[in-house]
């Protein structure tokens, strides 16, 4: 047999041409048989299901709402109000005041400030406006404040933390002038504004200076039912310099904006967004199984967490304006960590809408979350996932919302909604 | 004497014929497809010679890569290297209508060298075929949306054997053996694809992607007898005994057992002119053995039969082509619960051509059968398969 094998392996290239080409398609094919109903199919299969969790479904579900992610102080707007529900003020401050002004090419000394106002660029879509001209007043006053604020802890009843204002509202002096709004409806109503200050300018402005703006100037609405959202302040001076009278705009270096009542404390529901603003998370344990259907290395195909709202709000802190929302993983326990819980990435791409509409209808919100599931699915080790929500950006807007938590009637509680695909059986023959 | 060009030539027009017959299936109506019924469908590991003649490979004159019987080793002059490549396209009906389906498999791989007064066999051959693919589309319906998927479940593998063997002449007498390993594998795979939403409204929903492997093991012994005369008249005969099969799910440790089965095989064949030869075969294979072993399926044992005529008349140039017609029936040892066994029957025929002075030699054949009926058996198949064995000699 020995020596007849080499000249097996030594055959000619025609036979070689022959038999290659075979011995590659050597390995089965197999084309696809279509029609077959799904009942009838040959093979192993796992159906693909819907399951909704709610708090109580899970192994352990526990929730908080933690405040203070964004203040007044820190806010890109302010708000001035007159409502019964809600009475608002700006306080801010001016402290780069210039003793000299550039003119062509020269630093000239100011001699004089001749006249001060500070403008207002209203956001009109965001404010509360009149839809027909006020048979009462409406003005819009500028004081001097006879106290120091701490713009981060500023409240109506507080100029700094533990210092509270002689009157609740801020401490107000002198009037610097008045603008009269009688005539404005939402309509009309400018997107600029300009408060002109009165009685001796040259003396005030140059006493904010010397003091660093102390102690600031505070602003409040007279219009009873109106809401000014302000989206920027700036102080305008016309200084006298040699010859020549010179424009000059400074931003305010402190600002924020008090309100009474103060923002409702949180009960025992979720809270997301609002000034100081909120976040609610989430820790919960998912079941390793769901009613005989393994949950844990199942393929997760979908899952989105789940946040019922409950109605509107009754007091002046509803949303009322569409914001937007994101949920993120957090590396940490939230409720042993606290607020400054460290948070991980975003659960999903973009962010929810957080539309008063839909919210007061009772559209639950949805938080796409397959990522994060996945992770679980296919980990052991996981047992505990960590979730937080919160506003994008993070006080953007004076209202909030309330949603259902853990303690909430089922109905309301949060949870998820999974689409899921158990581990496949496959049988033997 | 053929030329490299000649045979070159000769093999393709040869092939192409294959070709087109394979292209041509005869519809009848089904359910499943047979191979994913218990072990799957036992593929007759026969050459194209044998297979024109209804599969009557036991005790062929002349020789066949078949063996079934290690005696017929001796039948096989001189030191032989072949294959056989089995295309298949079967046709079933379901209740949405008819369907189609092309498989492919090397059927065998044999090797034939004579040692002295021993002749020496180490073959590789499909026993069982486990390959089906079906496709269909469904829909997910959810609180807050429809989900369209197509869903792909897919049996890719089978059962082989390596056959070694031995045979020995004694006068007009061949006594034979085969041992060797049966092993296998099956890969099977669930696929869930959902369609994209082309509003972007709803989720795009992950696609599920689940497979396992088994394997299986297991080995065989054949004993054979064969009688010829001058070259005028052969008979063989064989028994085989299998060992358990070994079924492991590589996934979860699952194992089980399956019980093979014993198996008788006889046949003959007479040349009863230097023109024209019959030839015969049979057999029982008792998988009743394994019936316990089997939950979702039902099993009973195996009577199979087939025989047929070759024509050694034409010629193409300088080669003989010889022309072969036969029938054949095999019950088939799977059948759904609760239904009855079915039968796979088919009308056989086929050509060989011998190039190179014989030193190469293609056989070509074609099946045209069926298996099962919708009503009693649960599925029902048409089929069209084509064997084409190239064997390379040197006397």
């Amino acid at each position: 047999m020995g020596r007849y094998l080499p000249r097996y392996l030594a055959v000619n290239r025609l036979r070689l041409a022959v038999l290659l080409p075979l011995l590659a398609a050597t390995a089965c094919t197999e084309d696809a048989i279509t029609d077959v109903s799904p009942e009838d199919a040959p093979g192993s299969s796992q159906p693909t299901v819907e399951i909704e969790l709610r708090a109580d479904d899970f192994a352990s579900f526990e929730d908080t709402t933690y405040l203070g992610y964004a203040i007044p102080g820190a806010a890109p707007f302010s708000i001035v109000a007159d409502q019964s529900e809600l009475d608002s003020r700006w306080l801010g401050r001016f402290s780069t005041i210039p003793d000299s002004v550039r003119v062509d090419t020269l630093d000239v000394a100011i001699d004089s400030f001749v006249t001060a106002a500070l403008r207002l660029v209203v956001d009109t879509a965001l404010s509360v406006l009149p839809d027909s001209a006020f048979a009462d007043p409406f003005s819009l006053s500028a004081f001097s404040l006879d106290r120091s604020f701490v713009e981060r802890e500023a409240t109506w009843t507080e100029a700094s933390a533990g210092s509270p204002w002689t009157t609740p509202g801020g401490d107000l002096g002198a009037l610097l002038g008045t603008l009269g709004l009688d005539t404005l409806t939402a309509e009309t109503f400018p997107d600029t504004i300009v408060v002109p200050f009165t009685g001796n300018i040259d003396s005030l402005v140059v006493a904010w200076r010397s003091a660093d703006g102390e102690p600031g100037v505070a602003l409040s609405l007279v219009g009873r039912g109106v809401v000014l959202q302000i989206s920027a302040t700036a102080l305008l001076l016309e200084a006298a310099a040699v010859d020549t009278t010179v424009s000059v705009a400074r931003s305010p270096s402190a600002q924020t904006f008090i309100f009474d009542p103060p923002t409702p404390s949180v009960g025992l529901s979720l809270r997301i967004g609002g000034l100081p603003a909120a976040r609610a998370y989430l820790r919960f344990a998912i079941p390793e199984s769901v009613a005989g259907l393994e949950l844990r290395g199942a393929v997760i195909n979908d899952a989105v967490l789940l946040l019922r709202p409950l109605g509107t709000p009754t007091d002046a802190f509803a949303l009322s304006q569409t914001t937007a929302a994101s949920a993120f993983e957090v590396t940490g326990n939230p409720l042993t960590e606290g607020a400054k819980v460290p948070i991980g990435s975003n659960l999903g791409l973009g962010a929810q809408a957080l539309d008063p509409d839909s919210l007061a209808a009772g559209v639950t919100l949805e938080f796409p979350a397959t990522a994060l599931i996945q992770q679980w699915a296919s980990n052991d080790t996981i047992q505990f996932l960590n979730v937080g929500i919160r506003t994008v950006p993070e006080g953007s807007t004076l209202g909030r919302w309330e949603f259902g938590s853990a303690e909430s009637a089922a109905v309301f509680q949060p949870g998820l909604r999974l689409i899921v695909t158990p581990p496949t059986e496959f049988e033997l023959p | 004497m053929d030329t490299p060009h000649s045979l070159a030539r000769n093999g393709l027009s040869a092939l192409g014929l294959w070709l087109a017959l394979v292209g041509n299936p005869v519809a009848l109506t089904g359910q499943v497809p047979v191979t994913s019924l218990g072990l799957g469908v036992p593929v007759a590991p026969t050459d194209a010679r044998a297979a024109a003649l209804g599969g009557a490979g036991v005790g062929l004159l002349g020789g066949s890569l078949t063996l079934l019987s290690p005696s017929d080793l001796t039948g096989i002059k001189g030191n032989v290297i072949g294959l056989s490549f089995n295309p298949e396209r079967i046709t079933l009906v379901t209740a949405g209508g008819e369907d189609r389906a092309k498989r492919s498999r090397i059927g065998l791989m044999q090797a034939v060298v004579p040692v002295g007064q021993w002749v020496v066999g180490v073959g590789l051959r499909s026993q069982l075929d486990q390959d089906f693919l079906v496709v269909f589309p469904d829909t997910l319906r959810t609180s807050f949306g429809e989900f369209p998927f197509e869903e792909r479940r897919e049996h890719d593998g089978g059962i082989s054997s390596l056959d070694i063997s031995l045979a020995r002449r004694v006068g007009p007498l061949t006594i034979g053996v085969t041992a060797g390993p049966i092993f296998g594998a099956l890969r099977q795979v669930l696929s869930r694809r959902f369609e994209v939403d082309p509003t972007g409204v709803l989720p795009t929903l992950t696609p599920v992607e689940d497979f396992a492997k088994l394997t299986y093991a297991s080995s065989r012994v054949r004993g054979g007898l064969s009688f010829e005369a001058a070259d005028r008249f052969r008979l063989s005969g064989m028994v085989g005994w299998t060992a358990a099969l070994e079924a492991d799910q590589q996934e979860t440790g699952i194992t089980q057992e399956f019980q093979m089965p014993i198996e008788v095989a006889f046949g003959g064949s007479a040349r009863l002119s230097p023109e024209l030869l019959v030839a015969a075969s049979g057999g029982w294979i008792q998988w009743s053995r394994a019936k316990a072993d089997f939950r979702s399926v039902g099993v009973a044992s195996v009577l199979w039969a087939g025989g047929g005529f070759e024509w050694n008349h034409l010629t193409l140039g300088s080669a003989r082509v010889p022309l072969r017609l036969g029938y054949r029936f095999a019950d088939l040892p799977f059948y759904p619960r609760g239904r009855q066994q079915a039968k796979e029957t088919a009308f056989t025929f086929g050509l060989g051509l011998a190039a190179a002075g014989g030193r190469a030699v293609f056989d070509l054949s074609g099946e045209v059968g069926s298996r099962g009926d919708a009503a009693e058996s649960g599925f029902d198949e048409s089929f069209t398969r084509g064997v084409l064995t190239i064997s390379i000699r040197r006397p």
